[in-house]
């Protein structure tokens, strides 16, 4: 073969092979070369393996020159496709280039795209190759992206559907809890129309009226607690507080309970450091730990329950930490992640057993989080609980004499005969049935009242000459509210103490009475001896 | 430019600077894309425009950011399908520049879009001179961090000096470029 012709093949092939007549390799192409480096002498059929069609021996492979052949290459994964041709010196030549199949491939022989003749597509081949799999990769990314993107609509969307059914049973709940006292009171009522019945019978059931009357209460203050939370309408008021005085209170109101049920009830104070006086809300803490105690009193027929203070300092503040712990029936571990929802004791016949209104842990949860702090909770069935109050709090700067030693507690009044004997008492106030009930009450307590049925007939009594000791005064009236007759009365010198008596129970209805020149403020409905506490000043106001 | 260029600016951002900066950078560019599509073509404008955003929302020059996407590209496209077609187009930083123009015609052939730059070569001065031509404006600084990516690809150490300047009124821009093992330096 002459030189033009070899150079050529060369040229235009770089992974070509000759072969001499004897069946031996007597040149490669430049790229060949660099796969197969120490070939030359060898013989073909030694070197490659023509898989397709199969051919054992260089005569068969001279029956099939110009056709489409496969060869592997002996030892390597590698594989050529091309053709055996005739050349003019009386051998053959294998002229083809790479077989591609996968990504692979071809980029793990020994070569470069450089090593391609420019004419040869094997190389486009393996970019198409490779377009397609980031095409894939681009699909697989999109499908991820999507998917990701659906089950996050589908968490908002149960997350829609469990805050929507969360609302629906909370509505059905706070209708059963209001409806069930509301039925006892109702009935009872309508019982006490028979005159018929004997005293011991009315008294009985006047006594299950009342009952259920404090529970009603307690349940709408607790509602009016929790959605005032939610509103974000709660205020937190930081004073001087001593944490173990407010257990120690807490303490002493629940153990007639826990004597009542024949189990214990202590607390501890754990070190000195908890003794320290911070800055907190007292109220909110004693209302929280109420809560708590109340709870473990209830839940503990053996046994007892200790309360534990414990402190520990957090850089300049403190972190506070009271445990509550019982000996009670414990919390079964299903409830426990919905025990902090409202009406978790879903099961009524819970709260009938139990009492309570069921909104009691949500509130306290909310409230410690509103003091910086949390509740955790450990419980075992049938061993008991422990609920744990922590939150941080500022090492209060004034001395402890400016610390109330206890929370204000409503004082009894003096018990004599008459204890407003002499007072000269108005009522404003446009339901009949409160003015009734009212001035029923006061009057059996020795006092000279008299009723004006609205805010106009109120003010008319202040001509000068009119002095009463006390003015209680409805906020919402029809024509004149007792806001502006609040106003008008100051307006015309009385300088006497006015304080409303309300069912307006939101705080910016106490700020509205105060600015008008109540000097008091107090919800409806009362007992009747916080009214004669709160006529003779002795009842802390409302807040 | 095909989405598969704007893909690893975002690639690039999220990276080394997180998500929400990714976000920024979109809302700065006005682009509303949720996702790019590797293998379809976006207008030139909205690469730019990303770029341009990038240097703004981290506060940083432009020709600095396109250097650093020159670099950060070359290690993206080895990450991705195409890094082994790029390993096997050259066994060094001389190779790979003298590879990229045929490397791009046989790109072309699944990118019927494409409008490649032209690399060309020749030895000069002991490194190679590379003479880059491209339609698109302003990619100087992206073409040395290239450069300067594939050095690290090769684990070379790159010298690049830019010599002239289509920005000053050069036909092409052009860059000598020095390589040695990074080892040996």
């Amino acid at each position: 073969m002459n030189g033009q012709t070899a150079e050529l093949l060369a040229r235009l092939f770089p992974f070509h092979v000759r072969v001499g007549t004897d069946g031996r390799v007597v040149a490669l192409g430049t790229s060949m070369s660099k796969v197969l480096p120490d070939s030359l002498g060898c013989g073909f059929l030694d070197r490659f393996d023509v898989q397709r069609p199969r051919l054992a021996s260089m005569a068969e492979v001279r029956g099939h020159l110009d056709e489409l052949v496969l060869l592997a290459i002996r030892g390597t994964p590698l594989q050529m496709r091309g053709q055996f041709t005739a050349l003019p010196d009386g051998g053959i030549a294998f002229v083809g280039s790479p077989r591609i199949v996968d990504q692979s491939s071809v980029w793990s022989w020994p070569v470069g795209i450089r090593d391609f003749a420019p004419h040869d597509g094997g190389a486009d081949y393996a970019m198409v190759i490779e377009a397609a799999n980031m095409q894939l990769a681009d699909l697989e990314r999109l499908v991820r992206t999507l998917q990701e993107k659906e089950r996050a609509e589908r968490d908002l969307r149960q997350r829609a559907e469990d805050a929507s059914a969360a609302k629906t049973n909370f509505l059905a709940n706070i209708s059963h809890e209001i409806r069930t006292p509301m039925t006892a009171i109702l009935g009872y009522a309508e019982l006490l129309r028979d005159v018929g019945a004997d005293p011991a019978e009315r008294a009985e059931w006047i006594e299950t009226i009342r009952r259920n009357g404090d529970h009603l209460l307690a349940i709408i203050n607790d509602l009016l607690d929790l959605s005032k939370i939610e509103a974000g309408r709660f205020e937190v008021e930081l004073a001087p507080v001593s944490v173990p005085d407010v257990v120690r209170d807490v303490v002493k109101l629940m153990r007639v309970r826990a004597a009542s049920q024949g189990i214990t009830l202590d607390h501890v104070v754990e070190d000195d450091l908890a003794r320290t006086p911070v800055r907190t809300d007292a109220v909110r803490i004693r209302q929280v730990l109420l809560n708590l105690v109340g709870n473990a009193v209830k839940f503990t027929e053996r046994g007892g329950v200790e309360v534990r203070v414990g402190a520990r300092a957090k850089g300049q503040r403190l972190e506070l930490a009271v445990a509550v712990r019982d000996t009670g029936c414990g919390i079964a571990p299903d409830l426990l992640p919905r025990l902090f929802e409202p009406f978790t004791q879903s099961d009524a016949s819970f709260t009938r057993r139990h009492g309570g209104t069921g909104l009691g842990l949500a509130i306290s949860r909310r409230l410690a989080s509103l003091l910086g702090g949390r509740i955790d909770v450990a419980s075992e069935v049938d061993r008991g609980s422990v609920f744990t109050f922590t939150f941080d709090a500022d090492r209060a700067d004034s001395d402890a004499d400016a610390i109330p030693s206890s929370l204000p507690m409503p004082s009894r009044p003096a018990s004599k005969t008459g204890p407003l004997l002499g007072m000269r008492i108005l009522l404003v106030e446009d339901s009949i049935d409160s003015q009734r009930i009212l001035a029923a009450l006061m009057s059996l307590a020795g006092a000279d009242v008299d009723v004006a049925p609205d805010g106009i007939s109120a003010v008319s009594r202040f001509d000068g000459s009119y002095v009463p000791d006390l003015v209680l005064m409805d906020i919402q009236m029809p024509g004149m509210d007792g806001i502006e007759a609040t106003e008008r009365i100051r307006a015309r010198g009385f300088t006497g103490r006015i304080v409303a008596l309300t069912a307006a129970a939101l705080s910016i209805d106490r700020d509205r009475a105060y600015r008008a020149g109540c000097e008091g403020f107090h919800l409806k409905p009362i007992s009747r001896e916080d009214l004669i506490a709160m006529c003779l000043g002795d009842l802390p106001a409302a807040r | 430019m095909y989405g598969m260029v704007n893909q690893a600016i975002e690639a690039m951002v999220t990276e080394k600077f997180g998500a929400e900066k990714w976000e920024l950078v979109k809302a700065r560019a006005g682009v509303d894309e949720p996702t790019f599509v590797a293998m379809k073509q976006y207008p030139d404008s909205v690469t730019y425009a990303l770029a341009g955003a990038v240097a703004e929302v981290l506060e940083l020059p432009l020709p600095g950011v396109l250097r650093a996407f020159g670099v950060y590209w070359i290690e993206y496209a080895r990450r991705g399908p195409w890094g082994k077609i790029m390993m096997a187009a050259g066994h060094g930083t001389y190779e790979l520049l003298a590879a990229l123009d045929q490397m791009h015609a046989r790109i072309a052939v699944s990118f019927p879009e494409l409008r490649p730059p032209s690399f060309r070569v020749e030895p000069r001065d002991g490194g190679v001179l590379l003479e880059y031509r491209s339609e698109r404006p302003g990619l100087s600084p992206f073409v040395i961090g290239l450069v300067e990516g594939i050095g690290t690809l090769y684990d070379e150490r790159v010298e690049v000096e830019q010599v002239t300047s289509r920005e000053a009124g050069a036909p092409f821009d052009s860059f000598l470029v020095r390589a040695a093992p990074a080892k040996g330096g």
